[in-house]
C-alpha cells in the first residue's frame, strides 16, 4: 500500500495534553491556571511543565496577578500560538483526508 | 483531531452555564416577566406599562453583570476564571442580520394571520410562532455548548408553547388568550423548568467543587 508520508507536525502542539491546553486557550481571551486545571484534569506539576514549554516556544503568555487579594496566574495564547494551532489543524486534516 | 479541538471549544462555551447560575437568573427572569404580562392582562395600572415593556431590556442589561458578580464569588474561586473574547465585527453583523430577517419573517407571518384570520387568527399565529422561536434560540445555545440540559429546555419550550397555543382558543376569556399570545403561557412553565434545572445544576456544582485554597 502506498502510504503518504506523515506531515512534520509541530511537536509542541502534537502532545495530547498541550493540544488540549492550546485548544482551550484558542477559544478564550484568557483563562487562569485554576480553570486549566479544571478543564484538563492534569496535576498542578504537569500543567506547569506543559505551560512552561508552551511559553518557551512563544505560544502562550503567562501573567502573575491578583484578583482582589487572591493571587492568580493568567494564561493567554499568543498570535504565534493561534497561527501554530491553525497550521497544525490544517496539516492533520490534510493528512487524514489523504488517508481516505 | 479536529473533533478534539472543537470539543474543547464547546467545553469552554459550556463552562459559562456549568455552575447553573445563568439558569437561575434566566428561570427567575422568565417567571417574573410572565407574572408581569399576566398582571397587564388582568388590568395593571398605567404606570406599570413602562416597567412591563422595559423588563426584557432590563433582563439583558443587568443579566451579564449580575451573573458575572455571582461567578466572581462562587465559580472563579472553585473552578477558575475564563474571559471570553468579544464577538468580532463580522459575528455582530451576522447576528444582527439574522435577527432582522427573523423579525421580518415573524412580522410578515403575523400580518398574514391578522389579514386572513382577523385578530383571533393573528394572535393564534403568534402563539404558535413564539415557541418555535424559543426552541430555535435555546437549541442554538444547546448546540454551541453541546449541552443536553439546554437541549431539554429547547424541547420543553416547544412543548409548553405549542400546548399553550393549542389551548388558547378553547379558553373562555379573550384576555387570557392575549396573555398566551404575549408569551406568558410559555415563559411561566419554561421559567419554572429552567429554575429547577438551575437549582439542581448549582447544588451539584457546589457538591462536586468545594472551595479550593489559593494557587
Amino acid at each position: 500500500m502506498n502510504t503518504p508520508p506523515l506531515p512534520q507536525l509541530d511537536p509542541l502542539i502534537h502532545a495530547p495534553a498541550r493540544l488540549i491546553i492550546v485548544s482551550i486557550l484558542n477559544a478564550v481571551e484568557e483563562a487562569d491556571f485554576r480553570y486549566l486545571l479544571h478543564a484538563t484534569g492534569l496535576t498542578k506539576g504537569n500543567l506547569s511543565t506543559h505551560l512552561r514549554k508552551l511559553e518557551e516556544g512563544g505560544y502562550v503568555e503567562i501573567e502573575k496577578t491578583f484578583r482582589g487579594r487572591v493571587p492568580m496566574t493568567l494564561v493567554r495564547l499568543t498570535e504565534e500560538g493561534r497561527r501554530a494551532l491553525a497550521r497544525y489543524r490544517r496539516e492533520m486534516l490534510d493528512f487524514l483526508s489523504s488517508q481516505q | 483531531m479536529s473533533d478534539i479541538i472543537r470539543e474543547q471549544e464547546k467545553r469552554v462555551h459550556r463552562y459559562w452555564t456549568e455552575d447553573g447560575l445563568p439558569d437561575l437568573y434566566i428561570g427567575l427572569s422568565f417567571i417574573v416577566y410572565a407574572a408581569l404580562l399576566t398582571w397587564r392582562v388582568a388590568g395593571a395600572p398605567g404606570w406599570a406599562e413602562f416597567l412591563i415593556s422595559a423588563f426584557p431590556i432590563l433582563i439583558v442589561i443587568f443579566g451579564r453583570w449580575l451573573i458575572e458578580a455571582a461567578k466572581q464569588r462562587v465559580t472563579y474561586p472553585r473552578t477558575g476564571y475564563v474571559k471570553y473574547p468579544l464577538p468580532t465585527r463580522r459575528q455582530v453583523t451576522r447576528r444582527v442580520m439574522a435577527s432582522l430577517i427573523v423579525a421580518a419573517l415573524l412580522l410578515a407571518v403575523t400580518l398574514f394571520g391578522f389579514l386572513h384570520g382577523g385578530e383571533e387568527g393573528g394572535l393564534l399565529l403568534i402563539g404558535y410562532l413564539m415557541p418555535l422561536l424559543f426552541t430555535f434560540i435555546i437549541g442554538v445555545i444547546a448546540y454551541r455548548q453541546n449541552s443536553l440540559r439546554y437541549a431539554l429546555y429547547a424541547v420543553l419550550a416547544g412543548l409548553f408553547g405549542l400546548t399553550g397555543a393549542f389551548l388558547a382558543p378553547r379558553l373562555p376569556s379573550s384576555a387570557w388568550r392575549t396573555a398566551i399570545a404575549d408569551g406568558a403561557a410559555i415563559l411561566f412553565p419554561l421559567g419554572i423548568a429552567i429554575l429547577i434545572g438551575g437549582v439542581w445544576t448549582f447544588l451539584r456544582y457546589l457538591r462536586l467543587h468545594p472551595p479550593r485554597e489559593a494557587e
